[in-house]
């Protein structure tokens, strides 16, 4: 079973669900990482203009990239547990637009953005993430991702990567936990 | 054939992580100690694409026996495991370190989740074995016999062959389930003594059989035990 056939269970501090291999409930995303989104969103909106976000998640980064003055904010999601809670929360946002499905199935229908943070989770596509990166971002654009490693490297291969480096005390859980996260920053 | 019956049995869940390497010399994160039920991940290899690159985790089991009375070299021995899961996986039996306290007198505790040393230097006690999902009956080296012989405390580990002892990243979940309510055992074989080593001038390693009698029937001959 796919991650898309998983259902997902919301509570206020995270998303997730049971896996039947793991034997328990394998967290998507925790409220603990409040400090890394904000600080993600201030890095793709440290220049204003189109922000694309790929992955809603619980919605915190897009909640602090609203934060920031910006011209538009485009969001994809495919989970459909999750499309709806994007859809309500940008109903009353008119500069947001939620496009729902695969980011590399709609990549071609999408602008080029100034900024771009992407946050997925089981997403078939990440190998195609590095590749796409010039279709995405306009040259001179920003651009960082949730970082799963715990150092100044990257899972997609990224040259000319810069990392800040955050500490975090996360509690147990299926996905990270290192005490430090390198948040990373690319321009184009 | 003499049998010995686990002392204390128990599983480690291993800590999650990115790094695959880690994940596997990491400590543990849950130890259960003394299960009885169906436990259909004791041994595992777990990957999810999930966040950013994935998440590996394993799980592996930890045996004690009370080895004290071994005094001989065993000609053979096996571990005897009730399987009840396989998802395609393997599994190996691997020394076990000082799992349980090493004298089987402590509960399982995360800090033995590599008791077994993957990554360092871990002493295989079997050949790779596909996992049964009836009764597994996993033949042990002669390292293994060595050890048991002389350690009067015998810990295994059962881990994934491939992806945990072996070194290949998992790119999807195997696992293997165990019966902990069944009881697990050891059985040996030690070889026969004869206090006969000739007879009429022959060596005893030279003679089949004694009157037509074959030789391993034999209790005594002339009061001499055989």
């Amino acid at each position: 079973m796919s991650y898309l056939d998983k259902t997902l269970t919301f509570e206020s501090d995270r998303i997730y669900y049971y896996d039947e291999d793991y034997g328990d409930n394998f967290e998507v995303m925790m409220d603990w990482e409040d400090p890394l989104m904000s600080a993600s969103a201030a890095y793709v909106c440290q220049n204003g203009g189109d922000i694309l976000e790929i992955g809603f998640g619980m919605g915190i980064s897009a909640g602090y990239i609203q934060s920031h003055s910006i011209t538009s904010h485009t969001i994809v999601e495919n989970h459909p547990n999750i499309i709806p809670k994007a859809q309500s929360w940008a109903s009353d946002k008119p500069n947001v637009t939620i496009v729902t499905g695969s980011w590399f199935n709609v990549k071609d229908n999408l602008s080029t953005y100034d900024g771009l943070f992407y946050d997925t989770w089981g997403d078939d596509n990440m190998t195609n993430f590095s590749a796409s990166l010039s279709i995405l971002v306009k040259t001179g654009g920003v651009v960082t991702w949730w970082n799963v490693l715990s150092e100044e490297n990257n899972y997609y291969n990224i040259s000319n990567v810069t990392y800040t480096q955050h500490s975090v005390d996360p509690p147990s859980n299926s996905y990270f936990n290192n005490t430090t996260y390198y948040l990373p920053q690319c321009q184009l | 054939m003499p049998t010995i019956n686990a002392g204390r049995v128990g599983y480690i869940r291993g800590t999650p992580g990115s790094n695959y390497t880690s994940a596997k010399t990491s400590n543990g994160s849950t130890a259960v100690d003394s299960p009885t039920g169906n436990v259909s991940n004791a041994i595992m290899a777990f990957f999810s694409s999930g966040r950013g690159g994935g998440t590996f985790l394993f799980q592996r089991t930890y045996l004690y026996f009370d080895t004290s009375g071994i005094t001989t070299l065993p000609s053979s021995a096996t571990l005897k495991i009730t399987g009840i899961t396989s998802n395609s996986s393997d599994a190996i039996v691997a020394d076990g370190g000082n799992a349980f306290g090493g004298d089987g007198n402590t509960a399982l505790a995360t800090t033995d989740f590599n008791e077994v040393d993957i990554g360092g230097s871990p002493v295989a006690y079997s050949s790779q074995t596909s996992w049964s999902t009836s009764l597994n009956s996993i033949s042990l080296n002669s390292t293994a016999l060595s050890n048991i012989r002389s350690q009067s405390d015998t810990v295994f580990c059962v881990l994934n062959s491939t992806n945990d002892y072996g070194s290949t990243q998992q790119s999807s979940t195997v696992n293997a389930g165990i019966a902990f309510g069944t009881t697990i055992q050891l059985e040996y074989v030690v070889a026969a003594t004869s206090n006969i080593d000739s007879l009429n001038g022959v060596a005893r390693a030279s003679i089949s059989s004694f009157n037509a009698t074959a030789l391993a029937n034999i209790d005594k001959i002339n009061g001499v035990d055989n």
